[in-house]
């Protein structure tokens, strides 16, 4: 086995899959050629200064429903990924406007503004009636809300 | 039928996303920031189900997470130097999460895969931490198997070459 050689089956020692019929060959010629030895040997401690690298902790990966959880079991900390993310956020901007909308219209100022929306569904105010409310709030700030958002989102989940 | 889709996308994912976290992990050492890959590597696999699944999601995740990963470490190694030029504080100080050699070790590797292509970078992580035969890498990457041995001799020299200056103990 000359220099060529051993270039040619480098790869396969140093990822563990040299050939039990050839490792006799190659040990001899490292142990007899200085410059293979050397090359082989650096080699060897990138592949261990790579493998010393500390490995990660487990993590638990379970499904939720939609979205995944991943909990580290050390540290009891929980990534909750969803794919309905978008979707998500904008239905709660689409809530909050209409929060904000029936706040300005039902309560009076300073008085139960976080109740509002309760109460509304309580009494089982119509469509139309959170309609006009909207479009009430709308009127008064009309840069602050996005009117045809809301309509449009009201007119499909409580058709 | 759009919960459905839905499911079956992050069920993909959910089979490899342990192998996402500590491929995030490993190059970044911190567990917050793998998770912050984590997520981001979520968000490009739906965006990328929405078009054509990968063929092979295991290798496009690798790719795509090495590449998020060693992004972000670039990032924060910049901001590590420009506080330490600021602050005139030894690098030490900044990075204190672990122990220097470990975390200096670990930034000297990212850079040394930052120099590398996608492929030669995959491969060495696959060969490396995800202990696939040369045959199981060639069959995942579509590739010769002699080729892939050469990206991995390849990237196993410029680890080697970034590391020696530094650490001439463990890489003679």
């Amino acid at each position: 086995m000359n220099c060529e050689d051993i270039q040619m089956l480098l790869a396969d020692a140093l990822g563990g899959e040299l050939p039990d019929a050839q490792r006799p060959d190659f040990d001899t010629h490292i142990a007899r050629c200085s410059k293979c030895r050397r090359e082989y040997e650096s080699m060897c401690g990138a592949v261990r200064s790579l493998q010393s690298l500390p490995e990660p902790q487990p993590v638990n990966v379970r499904r939720v429903g939609g979205r995944l959880i991943l909990s580290e079991s050390s540290r009891g900390t929980m990534t909750s990924l969803s794919f309905g993310l978008l979707r998500y956020a904008a239905g709660l901007m689409i809530a909050f406007t209409a929060g904000y909308a029936l706040r300005a219209v039902l309560a009076p100022p300073g008085a139960l503004p976080s109740s509002g929306v309760v109460q509304v569904a309580d009494a089982g105010l119509k469509r139309d009636t959170l309609q006009l409310a909207i479009a009430g709030a709308h009127l008064r700030n009309p840069g602050r809300s996005d009117l045809a958002k809301c309509l449009s989102a009201m007119y499909v989940t409580r058709r | 039928m759009m919960a459905s889709v839905e499911s079956s996308r992050a069920g993909g994912f959910e089979k490899y996303a342990g192998q996402v976290y500590g491929w995030a992990y490993r190059f970044l050492g911190r567990h917050h920031d793998a998770l912050d890959v984590v997520q981001d590597v979520f968000l490009r696999w739906d965006q990328q189900c929405t078009q054509a699944r990968p063929l092979q999601p295991r290798g496009w995740l690798r790719r795509v997470t090495l590449n998020r990963a060693i992004d972000l470490s670039r990032k924060r190694q910049a901001g590590a130097d420009s506080m330490t030029t600021m602050m005139k504080l030894p690098a030490a100080d900044v990075a204190a999460v672990e122990p220097m050699d470990c975390a200096t070790l670990r930034q000297d590797i990212a850079a040394a895969l930052d120099r590398l292509t996608d492929i030669q970078r995959g491969v060495l992580v696959a060969k490396v931490y995800d202990e696939m035969t040369f045959a199981e890498i060639a069959a995942e990457m579509s590739l010769a198997n002699s080729t892939v041995k050469t990206h991995y001799l390849r990237a196993v020299q410029a680890v080697r070459d970034r590391l020696r200056p530094k650490w001439a103990d463990e890489v003679q």
